[in-house]
């Protein structure tokens, strides 16, 4: 909420009520915000959700039914996509089978008239800048994923656009390439200082490269916020569930002192949480939150001891470094999900065996 | 069973699969077509078949003026005809593949092929009604008051060969332009409007080019079959639009000389092999200078 209201920096795109019917469907719901200069921004959601129409809309391949797109101050109705001051890195990438690699990148500037010498050395910085220098003569069609998404990323990064869109570019690849793609594009992004707009449904990747993300379900944005924002404060059950993992408990409400309220969690017990903790206040309906690193199965005696939950092992999953147990609190039939460090565990756990689950009130969030 | 007995029962059953369209076309092409190059080496001895070696007849065929006149109006009306076909047929793909909704596209690729529910010979037919001297459009016209006298240019001449061959073989030039406009990835349109084309340059820089083999199979099919066609020329052709195919049709039957219609339509092969792979190294030269 923080970056929301920072006057300093200035929106490079406005986004005010933009709605996109397809027939009686509709994908955008009036959606309004601001994309600051130099900022990297994730739509991330489900399929369906609207976030690729939005994209477009930008870019100008969908005419929105009502509402405004303006980029750097300028309206951009009735304008199309090649006017428009954006660029697009497509899902497909869309590279040009019949052109060689020098050829596609040089596509924009050619279409520009550019002059032959200026297309040449502009080619060259941009086929560096994305790390194939000498590729010019390839053609395009014997290229890997990888350098496909390079291909695609120098050929509308030589356009200098304010804004680069970039539809779901990363889905296409295999994981360890995917992660080295995500860092060397925050790194593209920071050297060029260009606004770079990311559509995803991976929340890993929108938590990690992104500065701002949106959250979008149903054509409309339910969150957006930074990423630790996002993934500490989620507005509601919807977000906190697609960002991270989080468990759900019952909650019943028992008083309401001043700005505190005394509630009976399912399966931990009664406790005090503030205000803060119910950023949309309490409802019949508000759950309990509270993410898997936030519990801690107790294994040294004599380790601080916050608030203890009963339960027994239900699953455990080993991944290396973290193990994630399900566990089954005493009392009720609710599992819950706990994730430790295996640095942090001083004796084997197994399934069936009764564990002490320690907890913070701090860290309940109250959820609808 | 070990894996290399699979492997080679498979290899087999290709072999089997393969092997009745091999012998059919062994059969019925390749050892006919060796017959009549055979028979073009020979002479015709009144009745008899002088089966000596001779390249008299191709030496006729080659420097003969009538022939050679054959020849090149046959090339004419087949580059016309293929260039009028595919012009034609390439909008009907476009449209079909970039503007029909996806669902109707199979019933409009259906409706093209309508024509073909009638037999060749009835649609030549139908154009000599079209334009015949008191054709559909004299009739129209003098109905009208635009003319009093029934135009003679419309039927028995090249021009009618050119629209009814063109009318036969659309359909043959619309499917390969659909399917190579079809397999067109739209993102690729979609990449080159944002990188800054209009609709125009788009068409040239992307559209065409991905196009390519469609077009070229197109023509391809179009050229090959109308030089041979005689069926046509015969029906509208008229006294000046006898074809090549025309005249090696007289030498095996009027004429009784087969060994020079054999030379004919041997050399006839050899022309239209020649410039289908002329217009195959252009293209990919075309093709090459885009990348």
């Amino acid at each position: 909420m923080k970056q929301e209201t920072n006057s300093e920096a200035k929106p490079i795109i406005r986004i005010e009520s933009i709605q996109k019917n397809y027939g009686v469907i509709e994908a955008l719901k009036s959606i309004s915000f601001n994309i600051n200069q130099g900022e990297f921004l994730t739509l991330l959601g489900p399929s369906g959700c609207g976030k690729t129409t939005l994209l477009r809309v930008i870019a100008g391949f969908e005419i929105p039914n009502a509402g405004l797109v303006e980029i750097d101050g300028n309206n951009m109705e009735g304008i199309p996509a090649n006017q428009r001051p954006t660029n697009m890195v497509f899902q497909s990438y869309a590279v040009f089978p019949h052109m060689t690699v020098g050829k596609n990148v040089a596509y924009g500037l050619r279409a520009r008239k550019a002059d032959r010498q200026t297309i040449s050395e502009e080619v060259n910085k941009a086929l560096a800048m994305v790390g194939m220098e000498g590729f010019n003569d390839r053609p395009s069609t014997a290229l890997s994923g990888g350098q496909r998404q390079r291909v695609a990323l120098a050929r509308a990064l030589i356009l200098k656009p304010k804004v680069l869109l970039l539809d779901e570019p990363l889905s296409a690849l295999d994981k360890r390439l995917r992660e080295q793609m995500q860092s060397e594009l925050r790194q593209l992004q920071r050297s060029v200082g260009i606004t770079f707009i990311l559509v995803t449904h991976d929340q890993e990747e929108a938590l990690t490269m992104s500065d701002r993300i949106a959250v979008m379900f149903d054509g409309k944005i339910a969150q957006l916020a930074s990423p630790k924002e996002l993934y500490r404060r989620p507005t509601n059950i919807q977000v906190a569930n697609f960002v991270g993992t989080m468990n759900f408990l019952n909650l019943d409400l028992l008083a309401q002192e001043g700005g505190d309220l005394v509630v009976e969690i399912e399966g931990l017990g009664k406790t005090t949480l503030t205000i803060d903790q119910a950023p949309l206040g309490y409802q019949s309906n508000s759950m309990a939150g509270i993410r898997p690193e936030m519990f801690t199965i107790i294994t040294n005696q004599g380790q601080a001891k916050p608030m203890i939950a009963k339960g027994r092992i239900a699953e455990t999953q080993y991944f290396g470094d973290m193990t994630y147990f399900d566990a089954n609190l005493e009392g009720t039939d609710r599992v819950v999900t706990i994730s430790m460090r295996n640095s942090d565990i001083s004796f084997d756990i197994n399934i069936g065996d009764d564990v002490e689950i320690g907890w913070n009130p701090n860290s309940i969030l109250v959820l609808n | 069973m070990n894996f290399s007995l699979i492997q080679k029962i498979r290899g087999q059953a290709g072999l089997i699969l393969v092997s009745p369209p091999f012998f059919y076309a062994l059969l019925l092409l390749a050892f006919p077509l060796m017959g009549v190059l055979a028979l073009s080496f020979w002479t015709q001895d009144y009745l008899e078949l002088n089966r000596g070696f001779t390249l008299d007849n191709y030496r006729e065929a080659w420097t003969g003026a009538i022939y050679q006149a054959l020849m090149l109006r046959s090339l004419k009306i087949s580059i016309l005809v293929t260039l009028l076909t595919v012009v034609l047929a390439f909008p009907v793909a476009y449209f079909i593949s970039f503007h029909v909704p996806p669902k109707k596209k199979p019933l409009w690729i259906f409706l093209i092929t309508i024509p073909f529910w009638t037999s060749y010979l009835i649609r030549i037919f139908l154009w000599k009604v079209i334009l015949g001297f008191n054709g559909v459009i004299n009739g129209s016209l003098i109905g009208i008051g635009l003319i009093d006298e029934p135009l003679k240019f419309l039927l028995f001449n090249q021009g009618a060969i050119v629209v009814t061959l063109s009318h036969a073989w659309i359909p043959f030039a619309i499917l390969p332009i659909y399917v190579a406009l079809e397999k067109i990835d739209r993102s690729l349109l979609e990449a080159s409007e944002d990188l800054g084309d209009g609709p125009v340059r788009r068409f040239i820089r992307v559209t065409l080019p991905l196009a390519m083999p469609g077009i070229i199979a197109a023509t391809l099919i179009v050229f090959i079959p109308t030089i041979g066609d005689y069926v046509t020329p015969k029906l509208v052709g008229g006294p000046n639009g006898l074809l090549i195919a025309n005249m090696i049709e007289v030498q095996f039957k009027k004429a009784n000389n087969a060994p020079l219609g054999a030379a004919l339509a041997l050399s006839a092969m050899f022309v239209v092999s020649t410039m289908a792979m002329v217009f195959l190294w252009f293209n990919r030269k075309y093709l090459k200078q885009g990348q």
